[in-house]
């Protein structure tokens, strides 16, 4: 059963959330007419029906080749440049597969902060 | 300075313009939605991996479907998959040979998936019948019948 809260994460997924983009997804007649079945079936919009578990299945993906430590630290590093100062972190790992990998201990994000001295 | 290239055109079969027409596999398009960084970090996989971002999304969509009808009761199960196989009748596969059905059926209960499919379409038919489907069951399929996205025989099993 999904919680009130975890429904309104959703809802909040499929509103004009700039963390998240719409992307057009080709798929083969196989793979198209069981989305359609399933998202009959859960009554839910194909749009967001794989949001949260794509974060799921990249993160377990990822778990699976340690050269993509450096694949996910190169990506973070470029994403937090263009980050806006004001958020806070999280706001860019959130419902994210690196939110994934640090529920499960995999990770750990921290904003280091770097002082100078005069 | 350039070539003279010139042919024996005698010495080349002649070729009835084609006839043979080969089916070409049909697609369909999702409009998806999902978190950035994640896109960010499948293309950088993409790029690593010499792949399209697309077949990594498209990868990922197959092994959770998979997934979720491996977690469904069986008849459940069954119910879902005849119905899409149903929905990709008179559209062309890019796996001509894949069948949702069989394949729940080969992976569940390993050889011979046809003749097990049989059985198991038989033996829901029956519970349906003499009353024995569960509530989920029998709704479940009330509502693939309600989507009209395809007339199918579900209503008979």
């Amino acid at each position: 059963m999904v919680t009130l809260s975890e429904k309104f994460k959703e809802v909040k997924k499929s509103s004009n959330n700039e963390h998240y983009s719409t992307v057009s997804v080709r798929a083969s007649t196989e793979i198209a007419s069981m989305v359609d079945t399933v998202s009959i079936v859960t009554k839910e919009a194909v749009m967001n029906m794989f949001t949260s578990d794509l974060s799921v299945y990249l993160a377990e993906y990822l778990l699976k080749d340690s050269r993509n430590i450096e694949l996910i630290k190169q990506v973070l590093n470029e994403e937090y440049k263009d980050h806006d100062p004001h958020d806070e972190i999280e706001t860019l790992t959130v419902g994210s597969c690196v939110e994934v990998l640090e529920k499960k201990g995999a990770m750990d994000l921290k904003v280091k902060l770097n002082f100078v001295f005069k | 300075m350039s070539l003279e290239i010139t042919f024996q055109e005698d010495a080349f079969q002649k070729v009835e313009e084609s006839t043979a027409s080969f089916d070409k596999p049909e697609f369909k398009k999702f409009n998806m939605r999902f978190n950035n960084l994640d896109l960010a970090i499948i293309d950088a996989i993409a790029k690593r991996d010499g792949i399209s971002r697309s077949q990594i999304i498209n990868g990922f969509i197959r092994e959770i479907l998979e997934d979720f009808i491996l977690n469904c009761p069986r008849h459940e199960a069954l119910v879902m998959t005849r119905y899409a196989e149903s929905l990709s009748d008179n559209h062309t596969k890019s796996d001509k040979n894949f069948k949702w059905d069989l394949w729940y059926t080969s992976l569940e209960f390993g050889t011979h998936p046809e003749n097990y499919l049989d059985y198991a379409r038989m033996e829901l038919k029956n519970d349906i019948k003499e009353g024995n489907a569960s509530k989920e069951l029998l709704s479940l399929i009330a509502m693939l019948k309600k989507s009209r996205l395809v007339s199918t025989d579900i209503e008979e099993e």
